[in-house]
């Protein structure tokens, strides 16, 4: 079986020496002489005995480990979402020898009482959230309880905690305005559930450079699905049925446009062609989709990295209402986009669907 | 935010509400057994008025114990990991441990810092996903000074450690054994790289494949890297070389995603021209065009197996646990067909 490691007292004994001296040799004190610092060194080394981390975290009263709540209804689509959220804050955090803990907590009252349960164990130095609800508790209950915390997102009212986003509301209208110099003026647009946040401000980019290009907001032009492929294949298919369909459809999230690609695809119509997508992320696979996917690129890798270090200086004892960066999203032009085919969105539906 | 809010209650400030020794409230809790009801219930009211919850950290300490498990991982991107971590934390929460992610991008400092790690009583058990033992640092300690492990996703080569994950080698001759039903006689198996032991244990599988085929097949293996690109170019060697199989076993999706563009940037049709198999199901197989036929990787699975293994090995060190290799579904799709007749 494995040998218990030496611990202090009995490396003392050995040497023949108390243990606050061991101790202070260990920690390179000026008052023990070199001499001797380098002899308990040594046997330090021979002996393999290794200050139990847990005893000087208690002692120095920080428990240097930081917890990254995973979105519990992280389907197969969020994955890489979340290993690159975890490779970024472990980059960090490395830095200064902490650890990363994991927890899968959303939102419900059992993860809530979770969350406080981890909080008061003494455990953690603070945490990060990702993918906010518009009104979100777990964020109430980090304040109530004084604990250290950044969000990756933003809740509707975001001024009183750090938080790290990106600009969702400024790229749809980035989006509308490259759909309508397209030419497009009948555009869909493809939503996750308006309780995240995320989807809200890309909603609300969406109708506002709508209204900057004097184009009047179709309630029947919007439709609301999960957010995963088959969401956005629903969705899509709903606008294209449409007696008048959209000629453009843009998507909260790329996973959502690789379903609404399907949907062009099932009805006999060739994306950029006969009706443009423009999806949102600018994951590494919208490359590869058919065709290329066009989208709203989000500065991805830089998050969990910013979010570590942002939460390191709270936890230093920065205020929290310094730390709230807003980056931008920029539009990767492929293959999904092209110019409004007057024809295909004023023909009668009937036309299109005849056999081909 | 106060300060008084921000401090969690401790053990002295339930004393003085319920109006009883500290040693009491510890009894209280400990021993309730031992303690008139009636103080239990001032101490239990007490509790429940504070807020108190004892000190994981020192209470840990005490014990010896310190309910956390490190998992090590040789790169959080890797197209499985988050699924697996998913199963790790979830069977972990369970059984209330913590879990902790330790990345080590294969650079050796980072390895010797979370081999130092390990050995001063941080975690109760180490579940290895990096497919070696951690590189020994400061001081040399020998491996029996390591927590309990368990192996996940990639194995080591050592019988006297348990390791989950996929039965690469039966997965890969499925996937053989369909292409050699659609009649296919030129099978090519595109490796993810040559030192790679989870590419190695595929290409075994391919060719025992090859071997439940009644013709005499061939070894045809050519070298990717894992990667897209890597797949691609692996394709575009074939053609400059004007040798085509009519098949492809990749080493994963990613390999596949990147043979099917150079075929069909070759304007070549997938399934048609060329069948093409993948291995892991990652969540874009299903959207590329053709949508890609491709074993599944159980990856929650891997993660509840592995994470039980762990923490039965951390109750009962002796007693190692088997290794146990999970099966994979082969999700037939879009991206194989009947070889064409020439």
């Amino acid at each position: 079986m494995r040998e218990k490691s030496v611990n202090l007292k009995a490396l003392a004994a050995h040497l023949g020496l108390t243990v606050s001296t061991v101790s202070r040799a260990l920690n390179n004190y000026s008052d023990i002489s070199p001499d001797t610092r380098e002899r308990v060194k040594q046997a330090a080394d021979q002996l393999g005995y290794r200050p139990n981390q847990n005893a000087r975290r208690l002692s120095i009263g920080t428990p240097e480990t930081v917890c990254y709540l995973m979105p519990r209804q992280a389907g197969p689509n969020s994955q890489p979402f979340v290993a690159q959220l975890l490779a970024g804050l472990g980059e960090a955090l490395n830095k200064r020898n902490w650890d990363l803990l994991v927890s899968q907590a959303d939102a419900s009252v059992g993860d809530l009482a979770s969350i406080e349960r981890m909080v008061r164990s003494g455990r953690i130095s603070g945490l990060v959230i990702s993918r906010p609800l518009k009104n979100d508790p777990r964020v109430k209950l980090l304040q109530k309880l004084g604990c250290p915390f950044v969000v990756h997102g933003r809740t509707a009212d975001h001024a009183d905690y750090a938080w790290y986003d990106v600009d969702g509301e400024d790229a749809f209208v980035t989006a509308v305005n490259h759909l309508v110099q397209l030419g497009h003026r009948r555009i869909g647009f493809i939503s996750a559930p308006l309780q995240y946040q995320f989807a809200q401000h890309r909603l609300d980019g969406y109708h506002r450079g709508l209204k900057h290009n004097g184009i009047a907001a179709q309630a029947e032009l919007v439709q609301i699905a999960e957010f995963t492929d088959e969401g956005g294949a629903a969705a899509a298919g709903l606008l294209l049925d449409l007696p008048c369909p959209p000629t453009a459809l843009i998507c909260v999230t790329d996973t959502m446009a690789f379903g609404a690609l399907e949907a062009v695809h099932a009805r006999g119509l060739q994306p950029g062609a006969d009706v443009s997508v423009i999806g949102y992320d600018g994951v590494h696979f919208g490359k590869h989709a058919n065709p290329p996917l066009t989208t709203m690129a989000q500065p991805q890798a830089h998050a969990g990295r910013r979010l570590g270090d942002m939460l390191l200086s709270i936890i230093d004892g920065a205020d929290p209402t310094k730390f709230q960066e807003l980056q931008r999203a920029h539009l990767v032009q492929r293959s999904t986009d092209g110019p409004a085919k007057v024809i295909a969105s004023q023909t009668d539906v009937s036309e299109r669907e005849e056999p081909l | 935010m106060t300060e008084r809010d921000a401090k969690p209650a401790t053990i002295e400030d339930v004393a003085k509400l319920a109006g009883v020794s500290i040693a009491t409230v510890s009894r209280a809790i400990r021993t309730p057994e031992k303690v008139a009801e009636s103080t239990r219930k001032k101490v239990t009211a007490a509790i429940a008025r504070t807020g108190y919850t004892a000190n994981a950290m020192a209470q840990n300490l005490r014990m010896r114990r310190s309910q956390m498990v490190l998992v090590l991982t040789g790169s959080i991107a890797d197209a499985n990991f988050a699924g697996v971590l998913t199963g790790l934390e979830k069977e972990a929460n369970a059984r209330g441990y913590g879990v902790l992610i330790g990345n080590t991008e294969g650079v050796i400092p980072i390895e010797e810092k979370y081999h130092g790690f390990l050995s001063t009583g941080m975690v109760d058990g180490l579940l290895l996903m990096t497919g070696h033992l951690p590189v020994a640092g400061w001081p040399k300690l020998p491996l029996s000074s390591l927590p309990p492990i368990v192996t996940a996703g990639r194995p080591v080569d050592r019988t006297d450690i348990c390791y989950v994950g996929v039965d690469d080698v039966t997965s890969a001759k499925v996937a053989t054994e369909y292409l050699v039903s659609l009649g296919h006689r030129e099978i090519a198996y595109v490796s993810g790289g040559t030192t790679d032991i989870l590419s190695d244990l595929r290409h075994q599988g391919y060719q025992m494949g090859l071997r439940e085929s009644s013709a005499p097949l061939t070894d045809w293996r050519i070298d990717g890297d894992g990667t897209a690109e890597g797949g691609r170019a692996a394709v575009e060697r074939l053609f400059i070389k004007d040798t085509l199989p009519s098949a492809f076993v990749c080493f994963n999706d990613n390999t596949a995603i990147g043979v099917i563009s150079a075929l069909q940037l070759r304007g070549h049709s997938v399934p048609n021209d060329f069948s093409v198999v993948g291995f892991d199901d990652i969540s874009f197989a299903k959207n590329i065009t053709p949508a890609l036929t491709t074993l599944r990787q159980p990856r929650l699975q891997i993660g509840e197996t592995a994470m039980s293994k762990l923490l039965d090995l951390i109750a009962a060190p002796n007693a190692v646990p088997p290794t146990q290799l999970l099966h994979a579904d082969l999700i037939v799709r879009e991206s194989c067909a009947p070889v064409k007749k020439t």
